[in-house]
């Protein structure tokens, strides 16, 4: 079947390429391919690495085929949001007042993977300045859902989710600062992990808010997603924000079970409205997982209220302490939207963020009480299928509610508190857009999550779906 | 406390000292911008904050 590669995992691909049935110049071929085929109907990638990636391809085929075998990301293509620094490549950050600016070095993700012998074939479109959840960008044009290419792909990391959705790439990179990995993994149907704060060096990437952003991986299944961490993650000296902890084996415990595993689902998710087809697919998410041996507890989180405003105080204040100044000098260069929010959040005082800092510490503080009494923590990743491209309020059922309020719902808790969290797929609206199931654990207790995700991946079809137009 | 009913007045005084020019149409996009970012942010002022610190991130060396 033509593309067939273009849709094998990751855990896949290492199997027939370290058993030399596939070689990386085929994958990387097919994916080129695949790339150029439909880029005009999804507009995944603002930069495509041609070259560079078939002459690493054969390079690899020759190690490999001379006995060197680095692991599972051996001859795997990735592509990376256009905010993680590749030497000699432009860096965007999704702005042409940024196409000029090339690096000199290479963001340590970028040498993690080139040492697991992983080849880049390019750069992912995203939401200008990675500020903005739909994944509009008037400079690069917009976004594209492969589930329906007039709807939204979601953002900030839009160009991630509908590539590695889509078959044009088996591993992608986002970075997430209000939910940037999480909300377009969901509304594309995909796997998108947000590590621990700290536990994925971010140097060489752009910043939009310092103490919250976050870069993990976005794949077809939960195992993609342990293989990525693997290969990623670890102290930085050169990241400030990088903690010096021991890195497990995010692989080995996986196939362990949740038996006796305590879900927490925080009874204050449904004091917002929820669309009724995604409450559906959560509640009968809950009830696989009980099957499998966990034990659902509904707990408070009353501080969980307070996320959207605690969030939006500290994640706009940063952003626009780092892009202020070029907004007043290129302000109508910038895309209306992203504009405003920059100017808007030079209006927040200094009392006003140390405030937020302040709630912040209260809101780690009752997370933290909160899940000694639970392993986990599960419901749903965003209210809704993905919106329609220019939509600005989504119909939840009982309430139309603002799109970033909507997108952002349940994503920006674990920016706050800096704790993993995942989303994988749970099911299809009536329209036959993808719903989103979010895991978060304990701060460095990815095992835990990717656990948890990867018990009901096993036991569920809905991530090997592929959208109808794409497939 | 964060004034979440700025009025127009007051808005351009900000941001005239912040360096905008107030006479540029654009500022009649980025009033309701403002007063929206002030009323999102609002509810943080009614938490009870006493005797907590800031979250921070800096950790000094060598720790």
């Amino acid at each position: 079947m033509e593309f067939e590669l273009c849709f094998k995992t990751a855990d896949e691909l290492s199997h027939l390429i370290s058993s030399k049935q596939v070689s990386p110049v085929q994958v990387v071929e097919e994916h080129l391919r695949r790339i150029e085929l439909l880029e005009p109907k999804l507009n995944s990638y603002i930069s495509i690495m041609r070259d560079s990636a078939l002459k690493q391809a054969k390079e690899h085929e020759s190690e490999i085929l001379g006995g060197t075998y680095r692991g599972p990301l051996h001859g795997v293509p990735v592509a990376l949001k256009d905010i993680f620094y590749v030497t000699g490549v432009p860096n965007t950050y999704g702005s042409k007042i940024n196409q000029d600016f090339v690096p000199h070095f290479n963001s340590t993700v970028v040498n993690k993977f080139a040492d697991a012998g992983a080849i880049l074939i390019g750069k992912l479109n995203l939401h200008q300045f990675a500020f903005g959840p739909t994944g509009e960008n008037h400079h690069y044009g917009d976004m594209h859902n492969p589930w329906d290419i007039d709807s939204y792909a979601g953002g900030s990391s839009g160009g991630s989710g509908s590539a590695v959705a889509a078959g044009q790439a088996t591993i992608a990179m986002g970075s997430d600062t209000g939910g940037s990995i999480r909300i377009p993994s969901a509304l594309c149907g995909i796997v998108g992990l947000k590590p621990t704060f700290g536990r994925v060096s971010k140097y060489g990437v752009s910043p939009l808010g310092w103490s919250l952003d976050h870069v993990g991986p976005m794949v077809r299944t939960v195992k993609d997603s342990a293989l990525v961490l693997n290969a990623i993650a670890g102290y930085d000296q050169m990241d400030s924000c990088s903690v010096n902890r021991p890195v497990p084996d995010f692989t080995a415990g996986l196939s362990d079970g949740i038996e006796g595993i305590r879900v927490g689902v925080p009874k204050e998710y449904f004091d917002f409205p929820v669309h009724p087809q995604v409450k559906s697919s959560v509640d009968v998410a809950l009830v696989q997982l009980e099957k499998l041996g966990a034990k659902i507890i509904d707990v408070d989180w009353p501080i969980f209220s307070y996320a959207f405003a605690i969030s939006t105080v500290l994640l706009i204040t940063e952003a626009s302490a780092g892009l202020s100044k070029l907004v007043m000098e290129k302000g109508p260069e910038f895309q209306p939207g992203t504009r405003l929010r920059v100017e808007g959040g030079m209006f927040y005082t200094a009392n006003d963020y140390l405030k937020a800092q302040r709630a912040r510490r209260l809101f780690v503080d009752q997370t933290r009480e909160l899940m000694d009494k639970v392993d986990v923590l599960v419901g749903p990743m965003v209210p809704s299928g993905a919106p329609k491209i220019g939509q600005t309020e989504v119909d939840l059922g009982s309430k139309h509610q603002g799109i970033i309020p909507t997108l952002t719902q349940y994503t920006r808790a674990f920016n706050i508190n800096g704790f993993p969290a995942m989303t994988l797929p749970c099911g299809f609206t009536d329209s036959n857009m993808p719903i989103g199931l979010q895991i978060a654990g304990r701060p460095w207790e990815e095992e835990t999550v990717l656990k948890v995700g990867h018990a009901f991946e096993k036991a569920t079809d809905w991530h090997t779906k592929r959208p109808p137009a794409f497939s | 406390m964060m004034k979440s009913d700025m009025s127009k007045e007051e808005f351009l005084t900000i941001a005239d000292s912040l360096g905008f020019d107030i006479k540029d149409p654009h500022m009649e996009d980025l009033y309701p911008q403002v007063c929206n970012l002030m009323k999102a942010a609002a509810p943080i002022y009614d938490l009870d904050l006493t005797d907590v610190e800031p979250q921070t991130i800096f950790t000094p060396p060598g720790a």
